[in-house]
C-alpha cells in the first residue's frame, strides 16, 4: 500500500488561518527541525485515535542561513512542530486551520472541515501543539499525557485535539480531548 | 462591518506583529499588536450573544493582543469587563485570569512592547510611593520611555484624585504634596528629558553633547508672588530650589486652590547654549484601513519629516483647517507670532493596511517640553504633542 504524504507545503493554500507569510516561517522551522536528525524524504509514524499509519515527509534542505537564522531551537521546534501538526490534522481528518486566536503566551489554532463554512467558533475544534526536537519515546508519551491533560482540564467545555510531534523520533500523534 | 471581518483584520495583524517581532522591529510590531487588539474589540461588539464560546475566545484574543502590545492598562480592562460578565466560559474566564495574573506579577515582560521590567512604584513606610526608577540613558528604547510616561501620568492622576477626594487629610497632604507629587513631576520631566536625549542622540550623532543640563523651571512665580509669600527674587530662589521636595509643602494651598502649574523643560549644552532643531517627538505610525490621522496643538513653528519605505498612497496636513503643502517627505510652516491660542495641526496618512511610517517632529528654536500639571489632570503636550483621532 503506498504511503501518503504529509501536505508539509503551502500550507496558506488549504488553511485559511494561515497568512502565507506565517505559512512559509512554519514550513522553513519544520525543514530545520527535520534535517537536524534525517536526509528527506523520510517516513514517520502517525498515530491517530488508536490506529497507526506511516506518511512521507520531504523538505527542502535549510541552507546555512536558514539554519543560522533558526539557531534558536525551542523557537525553531514549536514553529515546525506547527507545521506538522496542521498537515497531520489535514492527513489524517481533513481537517485544517480556520481561524487563529491570541493568548497571553501565543496562538490558539482553530480547526475544522476543509471546505466547509465556519460562521464562528462555535463548533471549530481547538488544536493544542507541542513539539519535541529530542527525546525517548518515554520522553514522548509524558508529553503527551501532558498536552491531553492539559487540554482537558485547564479549558473546560472546549472540545480540542492535542497534537505532539517528535522530529528526532519521527512521530505524530493526535488525540482528541472533550466531546467532539 | 460584521465580526467576522474584524476578526479576520485582527489575524492579519497579528500575524504581521508576529513576523515583525521574528525580524527584530519591537516599534512595528508593538503597533500592529495594538492594531489587532483595536480590531477584535470592535468584533466583540458585533457577535451575536448567544455565541457564547465565540465571544469567550475573541475577549481573550483582545486581552492578548493589548498585552502583546505592551498596553497594560487596556488588557487589564478588557480582562476585568469581560471577567465580570457572567455569560463567558470557564476556558476564557481561566485565560483572562492568567492574563490579570501576568500583570500583576510584571515579571515575563521580555519581548516587545513590554515595558519597563521592574514595578515603578512601591510602598515605602506609610504608602508613601517609592520610585524604584533607575535606568543610565542608554537603556531606555523609545518605546520604555513612552511606557515609563504612561505610568508616571497615571500614577500621578491616581494621587490628584487621592488628594482632591481628601484635601483637608493632613497624611494625604504629606504624603502627596511633599513626596509623591514633586517626585512624579520631576520623575515626568526627567523622562522627558531622557527622551529629548535619547532622539538628540540618534539625530545628531556627530555633534559633541557630551552633558545636557537639565534646566527645570516650574513657572508657578504668578502663584507664589499672588499668595504674597514671595517677591520675585525670591520667588526664583525658590524655583532654583525646587528639587526639594520639602519646600513644595507651601503650594498645597495653592493646589487645592485648583490652578495650574507649567513645568518646562528646556536642554541645553553644558555651555548653556539652547539645543537647535531638536526632535521633539518621534513616533511610529501604523496606517488602519481607514487612514491613520494625527492631531496635536502647537505653540511653536516646527518641521515635520516623515520617513517610509513605501509612500504612501496620500499624505496630507492641515493647520487649523487649511490645507498644508507637503513637500516630499517634509512639512515645514510658520506660524504667527501674535497668536497666543493653540493651533491645531493635523496629519492624516493613507495607505495599506499595516504600513508604517516614521514621523519626526523637529522644534526650529529650542527643545522645550511644557507639562501642565493641573488638579486631578495632566497634560503633557510636549512629549504627546500628537495622538490618533
Amino acid at each position: 500500500m503506498a504511503l501518503s504524504r504529509l501536505p508539509l507545503f503551502e500550507l496558506s493554500k488549504r488553511h485559511p488561518g494561515l497568512t502565507q507569510a506565517v505559512s512559509d516561517n512554519y514550513i522553513e522551522a519544520a525543514s530545520v527541525c527535520l534535517d537536524r536528525h534525517h536526509i528527506p524524504p523520510t517516513d514517520f509514524s502517525l498515530m491517530n485515535g488508536g490506529g497507526s499509519t506511516e506518511a512521507i515527509i520531504n523538505w527542502i534542505s535549510p541552507d546555512d542561513r536558514t539554519r543560522n537564522a533558526w539557531a534558536n531551537e525551542s523557537d525553531a521546534t514549536r514553529d515546525g512542530a506547527y507545521a506538522c501538526a496542521l498537515a497531520a490534522v489535514e492527513l489524517a481528518y481533513g481537517m485544517v486551520a480556520i481561524k487563529r486566536a491570541e493568548t497571553r503566551t501565543g496562538a490558539d489554532y482553530y480547526i475544522g472541515k476543509l471546505g466547509q463554512t465556519f460562521e464562528d467558533f462555535e463548533d471549530c475544534l481547538r488544536l493544542e501543539v507541542s513539539g519535541i526536537d529530542k527525546g525517548s519515546d518515554t520522553i514522548f508519551t509524558q508529553r503527551l499525557k501532558e498536552k491531553v491533560a492539559q487540554a482537558a482540564a485547564g479549558r473546560s467545555n472546549l472540545p480540542a485535539m492535542a497534537c505532539v510531534v517528535s522530529f528526532q523520533i519521527r512521530r505524530i500523534v493526535l488525540q482528541s480531548v472533550g466531546s467532539l | 462591518m460584521s465580526w467576522h471581518k474584524y476578526h479576520s483584520q485582527s489575524e492579519k495583524l497579528a500575524s504581521d506583529a508576529e513576523m515583525s517581532v521574528k525580524q527584530g522591529d519591537a516599534d512595528r510590531a508593538s503597533g500592529l499588536y495594538r492594531l489587532a487588539a483595536e480590531a477584535e474589540v470592535c468584533a466583540l461588539k458585533e457577535i451575536d450573544p448567544d455565541k457564547v464560546r465565540t465571544i469567550g475566545i475573541i475577549a481573550v484574543s483582545a486581552a492578548a493582543l493589548y498585552y502583546k502590545a505592551g498596553d497594560y492598562q487596556r488588557a487589564k480592562d478588557i480582562a476585568e469587563r469581560w471577567l465580570n460578565n457572567s455569560n463567558i466560559p470557564p476556558f476564557a474566564a481561566d485565560q483572562l485570569g492568567d492574563i490579570l495574573q501576568a500583570l500583576r506579577d510584571d515579571r515575563s515582560r521580555k519581548d516587545v512592547g513590554k515595558g519597563i521590567d521592574e514595578p515603578l512604584f512601591t510602598s515605602a513606610g506609610e504608602g508613601t510611593p517609592k520610585s524604584n526608577f533607575s535606568a543610565s540613558v542608554d537603556d531606555l528604547s523609545l518605546y520604555k520611555l513612552h511606557s515609563l510616561m504612561s505610568q508616571l501620568i497615571k500614577k500621578e492622576n491616581e494621587l490628584l484624585d487621592e488628594l482632591q477626594r481628601a484635601p483637608f487629610k493632613a497624611s494625604n497632604n504629606r504624603k502627596l504634596i511633599s513626596v509623591a507629587i514633586p517626585l512624579l513631576s520631576i520623575l515626568l520631566l526627567f523622562a522627558g528629558g531622557l527622551y529629548f536625549y535619547n532622539q538628540i542622540r540618534q539625530a545628531e550623532q556627530d555633534k559633541r553633547l557630551e552633558s545636557l543640563r537639565f534646566q527645570v523651571t516650574v513657572q508657578i512665580m504668578p502663584h507664589l508672588i499672588q499668595s504674597g509669600k514671595y517677591d520675585k527674587e525670591s520667588a526664583l530662589q525658590w524655583l532654583d530650589d525646587l528639587l526639594d521636595p520639602a519646600t513644595l509643602q507651601e503650594i498645597a494651598p495653592i493646589l487645592k486652590g485648583g490652578n495650574t502649574i507649567e513645568a518646562i523643560a528646556k536642554l541645553t549644552t553644558s555651555d548653556n547654549q539652547k539645543v537647535k532643531n531638536a526632535a521633539l517627538e518621534i513616533f511610529p505610525v501604523i496606517v488602519n484601513d481607514k487612514g491613520t490621522i494625527y492631531s496635536g496643538t502647537i505653540n511653536e513653528a516646527i518641521t515635520v519629516e516623515i520617513e517610509w519605505q513605501k509612500q504612501p498612497s496620500k499624505l496630507s496636513a492641515t493647520l487649523n483647517g487649511k490645507e498644508l503643502s507637503v513637500n516630499g517627505n517634509t512639512l515645514t510652516f510658520s506660524l504667527e507670532s501674535d497668536k497666543k491660542q493653540p493651533n491645531l495641526l493635523q496629519l492624516t496618512f493613507q495607505g495599506n493596511l499595516g504600513d508604517m511610517y516614521k514621523v519626526k517632529i523637529l522644534g526650529n528654536s529650542s527643545a522645550t517640553i511644557k507639562y501642565l500639571i493641573k488638579q486631578n489632570q495632566i497634560e503633557v503636550p510636549g512629549i504627546f504633542l500628537f495622538t490618533t483621532v
